[in-house]
């Protein structure tokens, strides 16, 4: 038990860390520095949501256009950014194998938590300015939207564990990311609800995990407005098994990357 | 193992002061505080008769078919009233609700009025909106109606009277319609029915004005008679002529004469009857006609009017829309509500979330920081 408590003590530590330093590295101090985090995030569902409200008008199935979009791309660019962030993260942070107490794993977490924080930041000030403008409801359910947020968090953690170790045996899978990324936006559930879409093509995409976070937050928020489908049960499912090849991937990694 | 130990709280007081205090709170309020909330559920659906539509064309049935079903858009009319302050209104007299939802018992934080809400007309009917929930059911079509109140009975009491609204609204709105409808379709049965009077009489005065009663059998028999009396006149004329022949001297000649000239004179007054002359029957056909045929097209009218009457009536039958229970509301015997658990869990989690956003805040600004 004590010896838990020291692991879980020096844990912290190190990944607060290291928090601290890849914000600094990102960043630099320069400006406004590591707000930089939550600039991209507010920046992209900003002006995506803006063109979407001049291109649809200002709702879309009885649900403010603006609030739609932003739920729904602050997650995805959570998404892609930490799986993009997460390609070469050993590499780059190789010479931090030095230390003892640092493992392979705090790397992939900690790049997963400063993407995470910082849209959750941006999608806290996102949300705090539309509901002083009158475009985003108060959360019908604040639970529902937490644990969708957090299903999307596991989904985008366990394919950082699986990229980030496949990223370092090929040179391919660089160049071929940002396409796969960009190929999940139909299936993240990010600009429509399940409920919109004819029956088969529903349950095509009901084969996404993120979808179901997705359907999830978007109960939280908008409530009876939109009719969600998900299941408890099937995101973590989903998850465990891949994020368990991903750790298997992560040690074979470890044994075999030379450290300089 | 120092957790949770005085030092341990100095070094986390942040920690502590973001995350564990409003757990704690929250635990502290659901678990010894707050009152138990029971909710009475109660389904129903808006019907008409079966919709025969024998008599409509295809036509007029691709436009009934658009837009909503039958009982969809009364569905709606119900839910938004439910929803209303009239609703509420209705509800409220003698403060009914405000004394239901202000029992002695019920924790200061969730009643009406309490810690968080003053009285007053406006804020009751926000508090309302809370404790009534009404929606269409995504799934079966059917309404919807929960009711939350602090005790069992207020519940299902005041899901009762919210379906009493419902069904009185119902009702209203077919009075309406029926009354529209059916109004309609007299008034023209009496316009018809006044045409038809008019008709008649127009017909009668003229009638005793000509004395005619039918002027084309009138005529008709006028020309019978001509026609009989030319035959006749053309058998004595042939007997007259056979006479000149055998017998030239023959005395009954000039009776004979006579007979045919009369006859003629008979024909030409007969035929002068019907023609000819200003005071003729054939001058006064016009007239006659054009009326007997306003006459025509008024009776004809009135039947028009009396079916579309009918039809009316029998529409406002089959548009009665009525209110059916499908699942009366019921008396519930455990609380449903509040979820504690849940709450309790949304608010270590929203902590933990915010406490997480805020000390990297915090790390980034120190980071700014000029290093001494």
């Amino acid at each position: 038990m004590a010896a838990l408590h020291q692991g879980w003590v020096i844990q912290t530590r190190v990944i607060q860390a290291l928090i601290i330093r890849e914000l600094t590295t990102r960043f630099g101090r320069e400006n406004i520095g590591f707000l930089w985090v939550m600039a991209e995030p507010l920046l992209f569902a900003v002006l995506v949501g803006l063109l979407w409200r001049f291109e649809k008008g200002p709702q879309e199935h009885g649900v403010s256009i603006i609030a739609f979009v932003a739920t729904g791309y602050l997650p995805l660019v959570m998404f892609r950014s930490t799986v993009t962030r997460a390609m070469g993260s050993f590499s780059a942070n190789s010479s931090l194998m030095y230390h003892r107490q640092v493992k392979i794993l705090d790397l992939i977490l900690v790049r997963f938590l400063v993407e995470m924080i910082g849209h959750m930041m941006a999608y806290l000030f996102i949300a705090t300015v539309l509901y002083a403008l009158d475009e985003f409801p108060w959360p019908h359910d604040l639970g529902y939207l937490l644990l969708g947020w957090s299903y999307y968090a596991l989904f985008t953690l366990t394919l950082a564990t699986v990229v980030a170790p496949l990223s370092e045996m090929s040179e391919v899978l660089e160049k071929v990311m940002p396409v796969t990324t960009y190929l999940m936006v139909p299936f993240s559930g990010a600009f429509f609800m399940a409920e919109w879409l004819a029956p088969d093509v529903k349950a095509a995409v009901l084969w996404s995990p993120p979808v179901h976070a997705m359907e999830m937050m978007r109960y939280g928020v908008f409530g009876d407005a939109v009719y969600p489908h998900f299941s408890f049960a099937y995101t973590p499912a989903w998850c465990l098994p891949v994020m368990m090849v991903g750790l298997m991937l992560c040690r074979h990694v470890r044994r075999v990357m030379v450290v300089e | 193992m120092k957790i949770f130990s005085g030092q341990w709280f100095r070094r986390q007081r942040w920690f502590a002061a973001m995350v564990i205090l409003p757990s704690f709170a929250a635990e502290a309020y659901e678990g010894l505080i707050a009152s138990d909330i029971y909710v009475s559920e109660s389904r129903f659906v808006i019907k008409a008769p079966a919709q025969k539509s024998a008599q409509v064309s295809t036509l007029a049935n691709l436009i009934q078919t658009t837009g909503l079903s039958g009982g969809q858009e009364q569905a709606n009319e119900v839910i938004d009233y439910i929803r209303s302050r009239s609703a509420l209104a209705a509800l409220n007299r003698g403060g009914a609700v405000a004394t239901m939802y202000g029992r002695a018992g019920v924790d200061a934080l969730a009643r009406y009025p309490g810690l968080l809400r003053r009285p007053g007309q406006e804020r009751l009917f926000r508090y309302y909106s809370t404790m009534v929930d009404v929606g269409m059911d995504h799934e079966t079509g059917l309404v919807v109606l929960k009711v939350k109140a602090f005790a069992p009975g207020d519940a299902q009491h005041l899901n009762r009277q919210l379906l009493g609204l419902g069904e009185d609204l119902v009702n209203v709105l077919n009075a309406r319609a029926e009354g529209k409808q059916v109004a309609e379709a007299e008034r023209r049965v009496a316009a018809a029915e006044a045409r038809v009077q008019k008709a008649r009489a127009a017909l009668g005065a003229y009638r005793n004005s000509e004395a005619l009663i039918d002027p084309s059998r009138q005529a008709q028999g006028a020309l019978e008679v001509a026609n009989r009396l030319v035959a006749e006149q053309a058998s004595v004329q042939a007997q007259l002529d056979q006479m000149r022949e055998a017998t030239p001297r023959n005395p009954a000649l000039p009776a004979m004469q006579e007979r045919v000239a009369a006859i003629g004179r008979v024909i030409a007054g007969q035929n002068g009857r019907v023609t000819g002359t200003s005071g003729g029957i054939a001058s006064k056909m016009a007239g006659y006609e054009r009326l007997a045929q306003e006459q025509d097209f008024a009776a004809q009218n009135l039947n028009v009017a009396n079916a579309a009457l009918e039809q009316a009536r029998v529409e406002t039958l089959r548009q009665q829309y009525y209110l059916e229970r499908v699942v009366d509301p019921a008396l519930p015997d455990e609380p449903a509500l509040p979820h504690r658990l849940k709450i309790v869990l949304t608010v270590l989690g929203a902590s933990l979330c915010l406490y997480f956003v805020a000390w990297m805040f915090v790390v980034g600004i120190l980071e700014h920081a000029p290093e001494d």
